[in-house]
This record gives structure tokens, C-alpha cells and sequence, in this order.
């Protein structure tokens, strides 16, 4: 990851260098540091609506009761990799400070999205006794959904006339509701004592809860659009952003309690969970204001 | 400040004296503190379309020579000054049509800056169109100049090409448009340049360059070039014009004594400025002005028409104009020793036509040719053709007049129309109307070979009977041997 927004930076500040300020007289634009565009119509506001693909991440790390590393064959597993699509909506005002820079303020509604499903082994037991029976298979599927609105000033590097770099910080506010679904599976019916699984008899339990989500949270965006002309004075731009989220969250501790006969007493320290978008929008750009 | 002027061109006379020029260089009055350059001189040399740059936007204004001084009328309109940087106008000698450069102009283009046309209508610069992929690049091409002709375009791009740094180029005008440009290879360097002019000879031409051996900076230098595009007898415009600083845009109207060039050697007004150079010192040849007004000979209403001069010694069109939709003027420059047709068109109007020749030991300069157009009508006679004696074959010189009527016809499906055919004096009667009606024949048969039908077209022949010009001598006599349009349904 870093490595990618190492690269981005890398190309925005080659292309930045050899960006001109051309104008009919001048194919490199003048050299004695002279007038910009942004003297003349500096301000733009525009659209911007996509899609953005959600990663979750997060490091599992399982231990035995005494502490040390070991693995579990378990449905928890599913924190490793949670991803999704969700939309994200809104405006943007846009200024020239000079031909090549200039800032580009995004207010956004952006919606987050993600799940997975994950297969563990679980303890069968009998339902009156308490008697281990044997081992079963069950799947969890998660599904998280909250919503942020964003500001995003972002500084714009122009590469050429039509192509421009976005490089800021996002900072994001929780919105309404998060929800979180999880529906549990098993691939026949036993009985176990964890209450979140299906009870004898049922093959699938779902549970849905939700909660206010007010977290704020902060990111980075990194990013290119290329300007493509529709008319006078508006462009259309398709912009591809990387989010990169920069906010720590606590770590979490699960213990294993359906599957200590087969798996043995575990613990799983949930820990560096991020969320980070790939943003793909369209932006319609009303500009020369 | 106007005191200051003046002592700077004194000064700037007295070292031109000093070193032995006699070249007087002095600044216009259009300068402002922004750059100015790219004097867009019409043919006349009493207008320019010149750019300045206010507060970092290169705009085209129009400026006119007013009692002696250049004085701004106004900023070109806004179909043309509508990019980020507008510039660089080059007009045709009628005045009507303009090509200039843009960068980011509200009419798409192939790349960074390009080259655009305008057309003026109704007094008013508008119909702006991208000179398309055959001229433009993706590069930055810039600082175009027509030929007095408008057939050919030099302009400036920093695309790659076999030199290094900016080059010029060219692009000639056929009937399927521009066509793809070519490098100047006899004058391009790898050092840059640019800013070419050509002059109303067609043969005179200057450019900047910074290449070594100059006087520092963009120098001016002065070639020839000859129809196959090589330019020859490059010379340095020597120190009277060139500083160690940027001198671009040496341009000379046709006939004219006063050079124009645009420099950004330290001056009151910052950056770059127009000044003219007295007297020229790359003298380009003397060329035959032909202008005039085109009215409708009823009401004498001034005509915007299509205008194209043909030259009848090799067929080749050496003008495609328009005359101004509210003056009706129109103007051209040609070489003398030739003939010529000249032809105006305009829809609802019969065609004109007219042949002349401009001597080559011409000593006027300055033809006038009004031209009169009907309109289309039942009953409206023009005369055609005319024929060699005892003769109804068709004469090559006819042949554009006949391919203009054929034209005419296809342009008005409804037109009906009737040949007259006459002879001159001598003769029988009998033989004398048979020879005309045989005459118009010829012509109807021509038509109908072109396509147009033949139940559209009656011929007559009238003999003798009704000469143009009542009179024996051999001049007379080869004006009534003719064919005659004759209007009959619209």
C-alpha cells in the first residue's frame, strides 16, 4: 500500500514538472514567472457521483490460554477480508491558485459497505446433556453498512491541460446508522451452546443491529481525473481516488467458545482494522466562473 | 509620456543613422503594459489585428490607422477571443477571413494550443472552426500566416519533427480542405523558430530564430522562398531591427514601406511591443491591388458575394475571397503580365463574370473593378461566351464560364433558361443564323454533357440581326460573336 501511494506521489511530482503555461505566443508559457489562468476564471463547482469498492482489513492474530502465536479454523476468520460497493454522491468547488495548483474542496455523501462470508469449525454437542458429539461446520456471513459525510480538501496538481492529480486529507463524520448483518449457517442441524448459532432444528439464524454511528474519522486521498471537454465551459472527468484510512480503532478479543474441544481454548486479538475506498466517480465540472 | 516616445524613436533614429541604416524604428500608439505583438497588418495596411496580453489573457483587438496614429477600435469578438489565450491573427487580403491561434478555446481542439478560422459576417467575426487534424497537432501549434492567395499556411508547432525546438510548417488549401502539414525543412533549425510571415508576393519571407550566430535572443531573419517551399538568401535583419533580446512577427504590408515587428528590448511599457521599422529593409515585390464594391444593379445594395480570380494563363485559382456583407468592398492582390478572370456569385443572383489583363509594365497599382449582380429573374439576359470567326466550337478560355453556368444550373433545379447565339457582320443571313443557332447549340450540348437537362435549355440563333456593338472594326466584331443567357422561368 504504501508503496502504491509512494508511486502516485512519484508521478505527480514528475508530471508537475514538466507541466508549461503555454499560450500563443510561448509553447512553455513564460519564464519570468507572469500572469496565470487563475487571474482570469479561477473558480469551477461541479458534480461528482460513483461508486467505491470498500476494503476492510485487519490483523488476526490467534493465541492459545497461555499466549502464544497458533492458528483456529474458525468463523471469526472472517475479520481478515471484508469488501463491498457502496455509492458516494455530492459536490465540489474547485480553484486556481496557478496553472498548476490549485485547491479542489469535495463535500460528499459517502456510503460504506462490506461483508464476507467465512466457514469455521464448530463443537456438536447433545442438546440435553451437554455431550460432545462430534464436530460440525458452520458459515457466517457479515454484512456492515454506515455512512460518513465527508470534507475533502484536496490539492490539485495539474500533469497536463486535461489530467490532474488530487492529494488531501478526508475527514469523515458518521452519519445515522451503522447496521451490521450477520446471518449464521450450518451445513446440518446440531446443537451447540453458542447462542449466536442456530438452535436444534434450524439450519440458519439471521440477526441484524444497528446503532447510531457518529465516529470521526480521518483519511487520505490520492488520486487522478482526466478532463475530457462536453461544451463550453463544462467537462466531464472521470476520477479514480485511492482513500486511505489513517484512523486507528481499538483492538478487539474474541475467545473461541464453540469450538474449545476441537480447536482448544483460543483467543483471536483483532488488531490495525482499516477501511480504505478505491473511488471511482464521474465529476462534471461548470468551470471559467 | 508622449514626449518620451518621440525621444526614443529619435534615439533610436539616430543609431540607425549612425551605423548607416537610415531604418526608423519607433513604437505604435496601440501598446499597452502588457505584451503586444503579432501586428495582423490587412492588405490596405490601415487595419491590424494585433494581440495584448492584459493580466496574463491574450485577446485579439482590432486596431486602424487614424490620421497617422494606430488606435485600438475594439476587441474582436467573442466567438474568437472565447479561449484562455487568443492570438496571432492572420487575415486573407479581403479581410473576411482570419486564422488564429488558441489555447483552450470554447470550440474543441485536436491539443494543446491550435490553429483556428473565422469568418467575418454582418460586420461581426464569428463561424470560429478548428483547422482539424491535418494542420493541428496534439503539440502546441501556434502563429499562423496566409499567403496573399489564402492557399497556403505557414505556422509554428512544437511537435517532433526533424529539427529540434519549434518549427515552421505549412499547409496548402485544396478543394477536400487543408492538407497535411509539412515542415519547412529549408528554413527550420534545431534551435527554435518561429513567428513566420509571408509577404503579398508570396515570395517574400521572414521568421525568428534564436539559432546561433544572431544578435542574442529570437533575431529576425529575412529569406525568399520559392514555389517548391525552399526558402534561399537568409539573412540577419542586421542590428537596426534585431537586439540581444526577443524580436518576432516582421511584417510588411503589400507595397508598403513600413515594416512592423514586435520586441521585448527594455522600453516605458514592459514586455513586448509593436514597433514599425521605416523603411522596410527586406523589400518584397510590388503587387497589382484589384478591389472594388459588388452591388446589386438595381438598388445599388452593397453585396457580400464569393469572389474567386482565376488566372487564365494556367487555369490556376489564385483567389478564393468574399466582399463584405455590409460594404460590398472586396480586395486582392495579383501579379501583373497575366489574365485573369474574376467571378462573383451569390445565391438568388446571376453569376458575374469578367476576364482582364494587368499588363506587366502596369504602372498603376491600384485597379478598381466594381462588379453589378442581378437577380435571378424571368426575362434577365448576360452574356456568355464569344467565338472565334466562322467558328461555334467552344473556346478553352470558355470553358470556366461554361463550368460556372453549368454550376448555376444545378445550384437553381427550377431555372429555365435560353441561348442566344449571334455573329458579327460578315456573311450571308442565311449562313449567319444557322452559325448562331449552332453556336447556342453548342453550348446547350455542353451543358448536357454536364448533366443538366436538356428540356431546361432552348436555343435560338438571331444571325446578325442584333449586334452588341454596331460597328465593323474587328474588335466590335469579336464581341458580337456570342452566346447570350437568356432567363425564361425561375
Amino acid at each position: 500500500m504504501k508503496k502504491a501511494v509512494l508511486i502516485i506521489i512519484a508521478i505527480c511530482l514528475v508530471t508537475m514538472s514538466s507541466y508549461s503555461q503555454e499560450d500563443v505566443l510561448r509553447p512553455k508559457g513564460r519564464t519570468d514567472g507572469g500572469y496565470s489562468k487563475s487571474d482570469n476564471h479561477p473558480w469551477a463547482v461541479g458534480l461528482e457521483g460513483g461508486l467505491s469498492y470498500n476494503m476492510y482489513g485487519a490483523d488476526l492474530n490467534w493465541t492459545d490460554e497461555l499466549g502464544r502465536p497458533t492458528t483456529a479454523n474458525s468463523i471469526y476468520n472472517i475479520f481478515e477480508s471484508l469488501s463491498g460497493i457502496s455509492p458516494h454522491f455530492g459536490v465540489f468547488v474547485d480553484y486556481d491558485l496557478n496553472k498548476m495548483f490549485g485547491i479542489h474542496l469535495k463535500l460528499l455523501y459517502n456510503a460504506i459497505s462490506y461483508g464476507n462470508d467465512q466457514d469455521g469449525i464448530v463443537d456438536f454437542r447433545d442438546s440435553q446433556t451437554g455431550v460432545y458429539l462430534g464436530t460440525g461446520i458452520a458459515n457466517m456471513e457479515l454484512t456492515e453498512k454506515y455512512s460518513f459525510f465527508n470534507i475533502e480538501p484536496n490539492l490539485r496538481i495539474n500533469a497536463t491541460d486535461d489530467l490532474y492529480f488530487l492529494l488531501g486529507p478526508t475527514f469523515q463524520f458518521g452519519i445515522g446508522t451503522q447496521t451490521s448483518d450477520i446471518i449464521y449457517t450450518e451445513n446440518e442441524d446440531f446443537v451447540t451452546y453458542n447462542p449466536e448459532l442456530p438452535d436444534a432444528g434450524q439450519s440458519s439464524k439471521a440477526e441484524s443491529s444497528s446503532a447510531d454511528f457518529s465516529d470521526t474519522r480521518v483519511a487520505l486521498n490520492i488520486g487522478a481525473g482526466y478532463k475530457f471537454k462536453v461544451g463550453n465551459n463544462l467537462y466531464l472527468a472521470p476520477q479514480l481516488i485511492y482513500n486511505l484510512g489513517l484512523t486507528t480503532y481499538d483492538d478487539v478479543t474474541i475467545g473461541n467458545i464453540n469450538q474449545q474441544v476441537t480447536e482448544s481454548i483460543k483467543f483471536l486479538t483483532v488488531s490495525n482494522q482499516s477501511v480504505n475506498q478505491i473511488r471511482f466517480s464521474l465529476t462534471l465540472w461548470f468551470e471559467n466562473l | 509620456m508622449k514626449n518620451l516616445s518621440i525621444y526614443i524613436a529619435l534615439v533610436a533614429a539616430s543609431f540607425s543613422l549612425a551605423f548607416g541604416q537610415n531604418i526608423i524604428v519607433s513604437p505604435i500608439g496601440v501598446n499597452t503594459d502588457g505584451d503586444d505583438f503579432s501586428s495582423g497588418i490587412t492588405l490596405r495596411a490601415n487595419e491590424m489585428y494585433f494581440t495584448a496580453d492584459k493580466s496574463g489573457e491574450q485577446i485579439i483587438y482590432h486596431a486602424k490607422l487614424k490620421n497617422g496614429k494606430w488606435e485600438i477600435v475594439e476587441k474582436v469578438d467573442n466567438d474568437v477571443n472565447s479561449g484562455d489565450q487568443n492570438g496571432s491573427a492572420t487575415l486573407t487580403p479581403d479581410g473576411q477571413y482570419m486564422v488564429f491561434a488558441s489555447y483552450e478555446h470554447n470550440v474543441d481542439g485536436i491539443g494543446r494550443t491550435d490553429l483556428y478560422s473565422a469568418r467575418k459576417v454582418n460586420g461581426s467575426w464569428t463561424d470560429v472552426q478548428n483547422l482539424g487534424i491535418a494542420v493541428n497537432s496534439k503539440y502546441w501549434d501556434s502563429q499562423p500566416t496566409l499567403t496573399s492567395d489564402g492557399r497556403t499556411l505557414y505556422f509554428v508547432s512544437d511537435r517532433p519533427a526533424s529539427s529540434g525546438g519549434t518549427n515552421i510548417f505549412y499547409s496548402e488549401r485544396t478543394r477536400e480542405g487543408w492538407s497535411q502539414a509539412k515542415e519547412l525543412t529549408s528554413v527550420n533549425t534545431d534551435a527554435d523558430e518561429m513567428s513566420p510571415f509571408i509577404a503579398a508576393d508570396n515570395k517574400t519571407f521572414t521568421y525568428s530564430s534564436n539559432k546561433s550566430g544572431g544578435q542574442g535572443g529570437f533575431d529576425i531573419y529575412f529569406a525568399k522562398i520559392n514555389a517548391d517551399k525552399n526558402a534561399f538568401g537568409f539573412k540577419n535583419a542586421g542590428s537596426a531591427i534585431n537586439t540581444e533580446y526577443d524580436e518576432h512577427f516582421y511584417v510588411v504590408a503589400a507595397n508598403s514601406e513600413t515594416a512592423f515587428f514586435s520586441t521585448n528590448k527594455p522600453s516605458e511599457k514592459a514586455n513586448f511591443n509593436i514597433y514599425t521599422a521605416v523603411p522596410n529593409p527586406h523589400v518584397s515585390e510590388d503587387v497589382v491591388f484589384v478591389h472594388g464594391t459588388v452591388r446589386d444593379i438595381e438598388d445599388n445594395t452593397p453585396i457580400g458575394s464569393d469572389i474567386t480570380i482565376t488566372d487564365l494563363t494556367n487555369g490556376q485559382i489564385v483567389a478564393n475571397l468574399r466582399s463584405d456583407d455590409i460594404s460590398g468592398e472586396y480586395s486582392s492582390v495579383l501579379t501583373a503580365g497575366r489574365n485573369y478572370s474574376i467571378t462573383a456569385e451569390k445565391e438568388g443572383y446571376l453569376f458575374y463574370s469578367e476576364n482582364f489583363n494587368i499588363s506587366s509594365s502596369i504602372t498603376n497599382k491600384d485597379i478598381t473593378k466594381d462588379i453589378t449582380l442581378s437577380k435571378i429573374a424571368k426575362g434577365k439576359t448576360r452574356l456568355l461566351i464569344f467565338f472565334d470567326f466562322d467558328k461555334s466550337t467552344l473556346q478553352n478560355e470558355s470553358k470556366p464560364e461554361l463550368a460556372r453556368l453549368t454550376k448555376f444550373m444545378n445550384d437553381n433545379p427550377n431555372v429555365k433558361i435560353e441561348l442566344h447565339g449571334h455573329t458579327d457582320d460578315r456573311g450571308a443571313d442565311d449562313y449567319n443564323k444557322n452559325l448562331s443557332l449552332e453556336r447556342a447549340k453548342a453550348v446547350s450540348t455542353y451543358l448536357s454533357n454536364n448533366g443538366i437537362q436538356s428540356g431546361r435549355i432552348g436555343t435560338k440563333g438571331f444571325g446578325k440581326t442584333q449586334p452588341l456593338i454596331v460597328d465593323t472594326t474587328e474588335e466590335a466584331r469579336a464581341k458580337n460573336r456570342r452566346v447570350e443567357l437568356v432567363i425564361v422561368s425561375i
